[in-house]
């Protein structure tokens, strides 16, 4: 079957689904550096990089024909990723997996999307990678998706099947917690 | 993991050589029929136990034993079917656990999924309070015409709070009345300056009472006195009162 670059993931995922394996590397190739940067700027773990993100890449192929194609396919494979690292995560034990929080409990009524704090977001993101090991998991992944892999907080709902609202949150205390990271360094100059 | 030149690489190799195989769609669509099925069972089973124990604290009178004041909140603490308070909270989590894993689920706030839960088991249990489908039970469970539950409906249906004494007012005078309880023994009610009366309206034969005392040899001296809602107890009025016994 020919493969045309300028079709969509979902389009591809059609292809896919009726027996076109090839198209799939399309996919792959589309994902690639994406999840790879993913998982080491959630992991910190350059060594199993590669194996991890093979092992998403395969389970997505083997679990594709549960891929509702009305819906987007980018944080259904994030998705599968976020499982996948979290099971790493939870293998290594190196640090807390507590993903509670009242935000995910209550509404959280003053948040919006288009919310921004004081802090200068260009100068924040350049800064961001520095500080992200210091980071709780729970606060660190949000911030990824959000940052570097650019995705809406929709769609991190959807991959960490979580509220949008406590997407915002975590978010939101994850520039916090930054922030307080870049002052002192900059009062310890 | 075998080293290939790239991911893409790896990936086809793994899947033209059928190391790693598409599962079909029923497969999946099994899945969906199978989690949807599940929590319509488990919605089902918790709306039983949610009525049930509404039913329970109907048919005793526990939700109005804190109108008797320290007394009667210190025989409420004591008498809370516990057993079956703690399965309405399992089978609350079960669930919420399961609607979790659907969109409606995880993209509100807890509160909305557990508060939306709550409030169809409330309104289903008022429901099914209002066709008495649990006090037909009782009546089977009684007659020992109720097998598996039964035991649960003779051993939570029946009043037996410390200190409480459930029934209808067989006999009534100035200062004592004969209640008849559901298993219908007489129990005298002892009446004295210093028991607290109903407001509203005074008692008369035929009021479904709950009256708090100890009971010392079928004589209790009251220490409040309390008219419970009509018809509750299926198979206890003033009329078959006389049958009971």
């Amino acid at each position: 079957m020919a493969i045309n670059m300028d079709e969509t993931d979902e389009d591809l995922v059609i292809k896919i689904q009726q027996g076109d394996s090839e198209s799939f590397g399309v996919l792959v190739e589309r994902y690639e550096v994406k999840l790879k940067r993913y998982a080491k700027k959630f992991l910190f773990d350059d060594e199993d990089v590669e194996d991890l993100v093979q092992i998403v890449f395969l389970k997505a192929y083997s679990n594709i024909q549960s891929f509702n194609v009305k819906m987007k396919f980018s944080p259904w494979i994030y998705r599968i990723a976020h499982n996948e690292f979290i099971n790493k995560l939870k293998k290594r034990n190196s640090e807390s997996l507590y993903f509670f929080d009242m935000d995910t409990i209550f509404p959280s009524l003053s948040f919006s999307e288009t919310e921004k704090d004081e802090i200068d977001e260009v100068e924040l993101k350049k800064n961001i990678e520095q500080w992200l090991d210091k980071l709780d998991a729970k606060y660190r992944e949000p911030i990824v998706l959000y940052f570097f892999e650019e995705l809406s907080y929709k769609d991190i709902s959807e991959i960490l099947k979580i509220p949008i609202s406590t997407v915002g949150v975590r978010i939101n205390r994850g520039k916090q917690i930054i922030r307080k990271f870049y002052e002192d360094s900059n009062l310890n100059k | 993991m075998e080293k290939y030149k790239s991911i893409k690489d790896a990936v086809l190799k793994k899947i033209s050589a059928n190391k790693i195989e598409m599962k079909p769609k029923w497969v999946f669509v099994l899945k969906s029929i199978m989690g949807i099925v599940l929590v319509l069972i488990l919605a089902l089973v918790f709306l039983f136990i949610s009525s049930f124990t509404l039913f329970v604290f109907n048919q005793n009178g526990i939700s109005s034993t804190p109108s008797f004041g320290f007394l009667g909140l210190a025989v409420l603490l004591k008498t809370l079917p516990w057993l079956l308070l703690l399965l309405v909270i399992i089978f609350l989590v079960s669930l919420e656990a399961l609607v979790k894993r659907y969109s409606f689920g995880y993209r509100n706030p807890l509160v909305y999924s557990v508060g939306l839960i709550v409030l169809l088991a409330v309104l289903g249990s008022v429901l099914i309070s209002g066709f008495e489908f649990h006090e037909r039970l009782f009546e089977r469970a009684r007659n020992s015409r109720l097998p598996l539950v039964g035991y649960w409906y003779r051993e939570y249906g029946t009043p037996s709070l410390e200190h409480t004494q459930v029934g209808i007012i067989k006999d009534i005078n100035d200062s004592e009345l004969v209640l008849t309880s559901l298993n219908g023994e007489d129990i005298t009610i002892k009446i004295s300056e210093e028991t607290n009366f109903p407001k509203g309206r005074n008692l008369r034969s035929g009021d479904r009472i709950m009256v708090i005392g100890e009971n010392e040899d079928g004589v209790v001296e009251a220490q409040g006195l309390l008219i419970m809602g009509p018809g509750k107890m299926r198979g206890l009025s003033a009329s078959s009162s006389q049958r009971l016994k």
